[in-house]
């Protein structure tokens, strides 16, 4: 069995995994990257749409373009690369992994940064009745195979779910000469942003049902239709509304989840609140040496947040490897009044970075709010914003002065504050 | 006139109220932009909207059977069914670098669509 030693093993060659070995890099350690496909850039290969990069390169790059930029910059740089390599295991941070070249292999780094991503919500993860035909897939599953294999999976679509990829899939389907029934969606407010609405739906007609459910399938090889449903505030189906719909082609746009099958193997804590690891400020698990990045932690809403979260966690683990990681006893960040999800959920109060970014989702939509960090009765720092929405993640950034506020006592709270 | 648009300028999704000629239709003026972005796509929304097409084209040699592809720049919105069905025709060989021309004056628009990654 082949065994290779490196400083810092990066698992996923995703926009986390590209950012993260390019940082370490940057920074003067080896770094090993490991991809299950044959390809680099992960999602971003299939997501064609254009968007993405406003934040970093003051650019709307499209999904291929984001990924082309740390593509190239990798090849010109010294990390090493294992593609079509699948990790199976990572224990006491040794990490087992098997290629159809290599066969089995050890990677034995000094740290590991987690960027395995997240998955879709299928099927069985929503409660949908009925019998068990092909033609109800995830929109991600769409896109591969419009983008990437140049098929159409299907002719008459109904979307279930207003998330962003929904959306951007009704676009491309209908562009493409599949007709586009409609986008139900269970909530009484739509998944993804505003702008989505507008370019990807009324630019092209197609309906959407807010506080509506597809609640049965019907066919029997193949999908031959749906049957949709209004529901009440409380999300339970109103008799009498119901709809039967035809179509070969169910397409779920239900949501994401961090991906941390690995991580649990490795022995990591997982949030309760993000589904990924409790992670520190540095972006550290709770297993000293492995560093979690981008969509793998929290589930990001831009790619230029992943990187910026896959850098972070780099320079941790550059400064843990240096014998630099902070360690004082964590305190708690919680997360408070109107606060679904947070990262981090820890700090500790010798971190040297220079500044530092709370992520967070909100649970309800307010208006005219103030952002705010506290520590018992003090304002660590707060900003105002006109709005938060529970499809739009909240930045509240730290500079260097702002954290010399924070005092190892008390927990931390963030809050929306009306 | 008085119309409600959304900003796609950038994720934030600024909600604009326009307002336009009552005879010609012409862009007069906007609010709620929270930046000068939203300013200039309200008045191109309101005269010429406009699109980025982003679609794919088969590509033979490469490890993958599809090529993404993006237009330099935004085309009139009215040009983009007809420029993502001009796409299906072609077929290109590998190896091709991200900003190759893969078409050039696209749906009779004077933009070129160009290769978004190499392959």
């Amino acid at each position: 069995m082949k065994v290779i030693e490196t400083d810092i093993a990066v698992i996923g060659a995703g926009p986390a995994g590209l950012a993260a070995a390019l940082e370490a890099s940057r920074l003067g350690k080896h770094v090993t990257l490991i991809e299950r496909s044959d390809d680099l850039g992960g999602i971003l290969q299939q997501c064609i749409h254009d968007g993405f990069g406003l934040v970093r390169f003051k650019k709307q790059l499209s999904g291929p373009q984001y990924a082309e930029r740390f593509i190239e910059e990798l090849k010109a740089s010294d990390v090493s690369l294992l593609l079509d390599t699948t990790v199976l295991s990572i224990e006491n941070k040794v990490i087992r992994a098997v290629s159809p070249r290599e066969g089995v292999l050890e990677i034995r780094p000094g740290a590991i940064v987690l960027a395995m991503g997240c998955r879709e919500r299928t099927r069985s993860q929503v409660e949908i009745y009925g019998t068990r035909p092909s033609g109800v897939m995830t929109a991600g599953t769409v896109q591969r195979y419009i983008n990437l294999e140049g098929y159409l999976p299907g002719r008459r679509a109904v979307i279930l779910g207003s998330g962003d990829i929904g959306m951007i899939m009704a676009r491309r389907m209908h562009l493409e000469g599949i007709e586009v029934l409609g986008v139900y969606e269970l909530m009484p407010e739509v998944g993804g942003l505003a702008r989505n609405v507008y370019q990807c739906l009324i630019d092209y007609d197609i309906p959407l049902h807010l506080s509506t459910t597809v609640k049965e399938v019907f066919g029997n090889e193949r999908l031959e239709g749906v049957r949709v449903v209004k529901v009440d505030e409380n999300r339970r189906p109103i008799e009498g509304t119901e709809e039967d719909i035809a179509c070969d082609l169910l397409v779920l746009s239900v949501g994401l989840i961090p991906e941390n099958e690995l991580s649990r193997k490795a022995g990591v804590l997982i949030s309760p609140i993000t589904q990924g690891p409790v992670l520190d400020e540095s972006m550290m698990t709770s297993v000293p040496g492995i560093f979690a990045a981008g969509n793998v932690s929290i589930v990001f809403d831009l790619v230029d947040y992943v990187s910026d979260s896959a850098e972070a966690a780099a320079r941790g683990a550059v400064r843990y490897l240096d014998g630099q990681a902070p360690s004082a006893e964590p305190l708690d960040v919680i997360a408070g009044e109107n606060v679904a999800s947070l990262l981090p959920t820890q700090y500790r109060v010798d971190y040297v970075g220079d500044e530092l970014s709370f992520y967070l989702r909100v649970r309800k939509m307010e208006s005219n709010v103030r952002v705010a960090l506290r520590q018992g009765k003090r304002v660590i720092k707060s900003k105002k914003q006109l709005v938060v929405r529970p499809a739009e993640m909240v930045t509240l950034t730290l500079s260097r002065e702002d954290l010399t506020l924070i005092e190892p006592v008390t927990p931390l709270e963030i809050h929306i504050e009306t | 006139m008085e119309s409600k648009l959304i900003c796609i300028s950038c994720p934030r999704g600024c909600e604009l109220l326009v307002q336009t000629d009552e005879r010609t239709g012409a862009f007069i003026s906007v609010e709620g932009n929270a930046c000068i972005r939203g300013s200039s796509f309200a008045e191109a929304e309101v005269n010429h909207p406009e699109r980025m097409m982003t679609s794919v084209v088969s590509i033979r040699g490469a490890k993958h059977c599809m090529l993404p592809v993006i237009s330099r720049r935004p085309l009139p919105k009215g040009k983009l069914a007809e420029a993502v069905r001009a796409m299906r025709s072609i077929t290109v060989e590998a190896p091709v670098k991200e900003g190759d021309v893969i078409a050039e004056d696209i749906a009779g628009t004077g933009i070129d669509v160009i290769a978004a990654r190499s392959l």
